[in-house]
């Protein structure tokens, strides 16, 4: 291939998903007077902050060349937990950090399976799905937890600066994460893992340490969504976070990220996360029904996948 | 008429013509051997033939008519199958069920199954009941069942590519009856292996590659297993001369215990570059991987080896076999690569050093002449002997004291090989202990100091320099037996 | 083309609400449930003779999509918001933003437990579950073993219609008492499993009350098909249910008027779109309500 073309197609794969993005924006604002409002954007930004997070724990356990599903789960049971000990009169800051702290342990158990069980994360990730919903059941007795202090109002619908709170919680959970991954010795560790496991291995990297960090890790994103999700809704919901897990996947795999492990990056995770929340919110602006949402969000996200392969494809 | 021809047959692979026009011809009731060194082109002839590649140019002719080959599918529609122990056998399903597969009715009486699996193996004169699962079954018998299932499927030509390789003595002589009853129903068998003493006592005819070229053809009879050696192995072309040195100081001692592996000791001394030779399955890799805490149990000066980040930490490195599914991770960068190794080094509080990074990245760059030298290139996009490079580099950034390669240059290019060989070379004169294990004989005599026979998974002999080539050729394949 | 086309064409585009009709947005619970698919009719039918636009989002049960809906109804400054809560303090700070932009909230069927909202549209369900109450004890003639089964948690309508059957069962049918309740979140098929379950937990069940017909109907099969004589009563009037009640195969259900509630609040929309005060504090306006029996069944 010359130079010209190769140079042509990498440059597709980095920036195509911005590329959508700014296409989907475009139309978007031609087809509703109320889209490229700053409000509206405003608006998709905060919708879109806890799929956000999510995703960006999401893309650490698929870089590492797993998934976790169980995301949803430990976002609703560490919501509750969080509500269940402010209303118990717990300093909320106190309650806040302890959710945050179980999000990451139970996002560690998730991946003691993995490690070193070596059960498919697939497969492990479900049974956490379910065992942590049904914790999460137990715990709120089938009933929301209301009467949550101002902290979680603040954190889930105060402004600072302009901006909501959950998207500055946003920018700063993904700049967290793109400091981890590009600049420190776990983030090249990660990338070396998922990309092939086998010569990590010959290469001395500690392959079970670095799987058990990010699952805890993507425990800890999804505990933030709890409680970010919490904020917003007012209260504590038993049934928060359903289905949120493959968004979150959908989000970091229209951003690039290779299900196989090893390619790509949280920047695309948030590109894919704006994408989807575009979308809905456009849709929503449009009139268009929530089933026929369904139907157009789960095309985007095979296409995005489809030119992921034809690139990737091309590339060999 | 020959049963098979092939005319002229022509290869490339990149820039290594694997196949140099090459004429091959198979009559039907015969064993015709086909024997070569390693890269010789037995392998991509055979390929070729199976229908797994098309040649460049060349034909086939299958009773006379030309054949156009362009699946293994469609070539064994025509009757030519490669006999390969694992592809063709599904481990769940019953001996009888795997012998009728690709072959069932839409309506299965099993009962009908079962009586003509019997049938078909006692026309071949074997003894395996036919309700087994073959999962069940010992890799000998799996092996035997693989083949009276490629005869049921009707073949004419049935190609064996070094069967015996994972099979016991006993086992081997099932195999060598069957082969001959094959013989006796006018198949036509192509039979490749690096054991002499089978070829002799098996095969009619013989062929000899090398370097991608048929060298010879001729009936065993006519030949001895020295003068086969001297065929396959031919003029040196260009050898590359180790520098003498004199006895220094031990480093340590391995001692190695691995399944199906004898006990073994190595002893290293350093800049001492010691070779492992033999054949696959001989024992040499399984032996290198267990030094590297990969399998079996291993200890590097009394110490045990428990895995590879226990190796690295003693200061051992292994240069793997397949670079592109085990030295390297292709979709970061060279540079990300070479550092894989020595992150822990290289970072402050958890942050990589990047200033400190490039420069080792640069300078290991610059040692071994890395081209293209643009480290942010992705790994895959390299050469194979770059890419070689850069597993060498990761490796010599731990500074090791011991390095331990397994078939170093292989898919290497002859003038980076070269170069490959002068820096193994002065590593040795810096002190470092290197064990080379490799199927290149010519690699082996050029490089090493001592060479060590492997066969059957033990060591059948020790060779000190100045190695002849020959004499590892002939102690490897067993034309020539130790005392 | 000319400068005035231009003009009126730029306009058209970006200034679409100012020539086009009243917008009134009607955030409901789910759209997978006919009772308030006919909510959504009647709704619709009173926006078309009062010449408003009906812009209906449909967030599936979800709380959080429900949010959003409400969050981009006011974007597009609607008129007026309708509220059908999927839960009643998770909507509150959606309601809290619409208060801000000065949007006018109505509540309707189930009430929010926050915010500003000018009038809270919902049949009166305490009144509902008495009616039902009432009747089972009617039934049972005045002693017996019932199960609940309660609509989603924490939703004013189960929380409502349960007081209202119980606290009348308490107080003026001591005899009937409730052996099992178990929450069927307002789904059918949900009714059916927990139905079953109830079923073979208690071997001796006379009736079952379900706070809306979705659960009954589900209830019912579980019922038909353990063949125990098991009496039915449902909440709501749904097409199906009262179908079953004049196959005898409910025993009742509580007639609310879907329709009736989704015209009363555009109504009650529509003057506050033509510049109607909102009242001070909510007012609540109670949509009637009926018992449906069959008296042809034994």
């Amino acid at each position: 291939m010359s130079p010209a073309r190769y140079r042509w197609r990498e440059w597709l794969s980095r920036y195509g998903i911005a590329l959508a993005l700014v296409a989907l924006l475009v139309g978007l604002s031609l087809l509703s007077p109320t889209f490229l409002a700053t409000t509206n954007l405003i608006n998709v930004l905060r919708q879109i902050s806890v799929n956000a997070l999510l995703a960006f724990g999401m893309t650490t356990v698929i870089l590492a060349g797993g998934i976790d599903l169980s995301v949803g789960s430990v976002l609703a049971f560490s919501g509750a937990l969080a509500a269940g000990f402010s209303v118990a009169e717990w300093p909320p800051a106190l309650a806040m950090i302890a959710a945050l702290a179980v999000g990451a342990l139970l996002g560690m158990f998730n991946g003691m399976f993995v490690g070193y069980a070596r059960l498919a994360p697939f497969i492990a990730t479900l049974g956490g799905l379910t065992i942590f919903r049904g914790a999460t059941l137990v715990y709120t007795d089938g009933r929301p937890i209301t009467g949550l202090p101002d902290a979680f109002d603040e954190l889930g619908n105060g402004v600072a600066l302009g901006l909501p709170v959950p998207v500055w919680v946003m920018l700063a959970f993904l700049a967290l994460t793109y400091f981890l991954l590009r600049y420190t010795a776990l983030g090249r560790a990660i990338y070396a893992v998922g990309g092939n496991e086998e010569a990590a291995r010959l290469s001395g990297i500690p392959i079970v340490s670095v799987k058990l960090f990010t699952y805890g890790y993507s425990g800890l994103a999804a505990a933030l969504g709890g409680l970010v999700l919490a904020g917003r809704l007012n209260s504590a919901q038993p049934t928060a976070g359903s289905g949120f897990e493959l968004d979150a996947i959908a989000a970091a795999v229209v951003g690039g990220a290779s299900l196989s492990g090893g390619r790509g990056g949280v920047i695309g995770s948030f590109l894919g996360a704006a994408i989807i929340g575009v979308l809905n919110n456009g849709m929503n602006l449009l009139n268009v029904s929530a089933f026929y949402q369904q139907i157009v969000k789960g095309a985007v996200i095979l296409g995005a996948l489809l030119i992921d392969r034809l690139v990737a494809a091309r590339r060999e | 008429m020959a049963l098979l021809e092939m005319r002229g047959i022509e290869k490339r692979f990149g820039g290594v013509e694997a196949l140099k026009g090459v004429d091959f011809t198979l009559e039907a009731r015969e064993v015709h051997a086909l024997v070569g060194e390693n890269g010789a082109g037995k392998s991509t002839l055979m390929k070729v033939l199976s229908g797994a590649l098309t040649p460049d140019s060349g034909t086939i002719l299958l009773e006379g008519r030309p054949l156009r080959l362009h699946s293994v599918a469609e070539a064994q529609r025509q009757g030519i199958v490669m006999v390969y122990q694992e592809l063709n056998l599904v481990p769940d399903l019953t001996v009888a069920e795997n012998l009728a597969l690709g072959r069932l009715p839409p309506l299965v009486s099993y009962q009908r199954l079962h009586a003509e699996g019997r049938a078909l193996l006692a026309q071949m004169g074997l003894r395996i009941a036919t309700e087994r699962p073959v999962r069940s079954l010992s890799a000998g018998e799996q092996q035997l069942v693989a083949v009276a299932r490629a005869f049921a499927q009707r073949a004419k030509v049935m190609i064996f590519d070094e069967p015996t390789a994972t099979l016991a003595a006993s086992e081997a002589e099932q195999l060598f009856q069957l082969i001959r009853r094959l013989r006796g129903e006018n198949v036509g068998v192509v039979y490749i292996s690096h054991r002499l003493e089978e070829i002799f006592a098996l095969a009619d005819r013989v062929t000899v590659l090398r370097d991608g070229a048929r060298v010879a053809t001729a009936p065993l009879s006519e030949l001895t297993a020295e003068r086969v050696v001297t065929l396959m192995v031919g003029r040196e072309v260009r050898t590359f001369q180790r520098a003498p040195y004199g006895q220094s100081d031990v480093l340590g001692e391995f001692e190695v215990e691995a399944p199906r592996l004898a006990p073994l000791h190595v002893r290293l001394r350093r800049s001492e570059i010691v070779g492992f030779a033999g054949v696959v399955g001989s024992g040499r890799s399984e032996a290198l991987e267990a030094m590297f805490g990969l399998r079996g149990t291993a200890r590097w000066k009394g110490q045990a080896v428990t895995d590879p980040r226990e190796a690295l930490h003693r200061r051992l490195f292994l240069v793997p076999a397949d670079r592109k599914t085990q030295g390297l991770v292709l979709e970061l960068t060279a540079r990300e690569n070479v550092v894989l190794s020595v992150l822990r080094r290289l970072q402050r509080l958890g942050v990589i050093e990047r200033r400190r990074e490039r420069r080792l990245v640069a300078d290991w760059f610059r040692r071994l002449s890395v081209r293209p030298p643009d480290p942010d290139r992705p790994a895959r996009t390299f050469s194979g002997g770059n890419q070689q490079k850069l597993v060498l580099a990761k490796g010599l950034a731990t500074t090791p004291l011991v390095l331990l390669l397994e078939e170093p240059t292989r898919g290497v290019d002859v003038a980076t090989r070269f170069e490959l060989y002068t820096l193994l070379n002065e590593l040795a004169k810096e002190g470092l202990g290197l064990v080379v294990s490799s199927s290149d004989t010519e690699e082996l005599a050029g490089l090493c100091d001592r060479v060590l026979i492997f066969r059957g998974g033990k060591v059948v002999a020790e060779l000190e320099a100045p190695i002849q080539r020959e004499e590892v050729v002939a102690l490897v394949t067993g034309a020539l037996q130790v005392a | 083309m000319r400068v005035r086309e231009v003009i009126v064409l730029v306009s058209l585009t970006l200034g679409g609400s100012a020539l086009a009709k009243d917008t009134v947005g009607l955030s409901v619970s789910t759209l997978n449930n006919p009772f308030f698919v006919t909510l959504r009719d009647g709704a619709k039918a009173a926006a078309d003779k009062a010449g408003l636009e009906l812009l209906v989002l449909d967030a599936q049960d979800k709380a959080d999509k429900q949010v959003s809906d409400i969050e981009d109804l006011t974007q597009k400054k609607v008129k007026v918001i309708l509220v059908n809560p999927t839960d009643a303090a998770a909507v509150v700070p959606a309601i809290k933003r619409a208060n801000a932009a000065k949007i006018p909230v109505i509540t309707v069927d189930r009430a929010a437990s926050g915010g500003k909202v000018a009038y809270h549209i919902a049949s009166d369900n305490v009144a509902g579950g008495r009616l039902a109450g009432e009747f089972v004890c009617k039934l049972l003639g005045g002693k017996g073993k019932v199960a609940e089964l309660e609509g989603i948690p924490g939703s004013s309508a189960a929380r409502d219609r349960g007081k209202g059957f119980n606290d009348h069962l308490k107080s003026k049918c001591t005899g009937v008492k409730v052996v099992a309740r178990q929450t069927a979140n307002f789904d059918r098929a949900q009714g059916l499993t927990v139905m079953e379950n109830i079923l073979q937990a208690q071997p001796g069940l006379d009736a079952v009350f379900a706070h809306n017909d979705e659960m009954a109907l589900g209830a019912l099969q579980a019922v038909k098909a353990s063949k125990r004589q098991i009496k039915v009563v449902g909440f709501d009037a749904t097409d199906d249910a009262v179908k079953a009640v004049e196959a005898c195969e409910m025993a009742a259900t509580v007639a609310q008027q879907p329709k009736e509630m989704g015209r009363l609040s555009v109504e009650k929309a529509a003057e506050l779109a033509k510049g109607g005060k909102a009242p001070e504090k909510t007012e609540f306006i109670p949509v009637a309500l009926k018992l449906v029996t069959n008296a042809k069944c034994k």
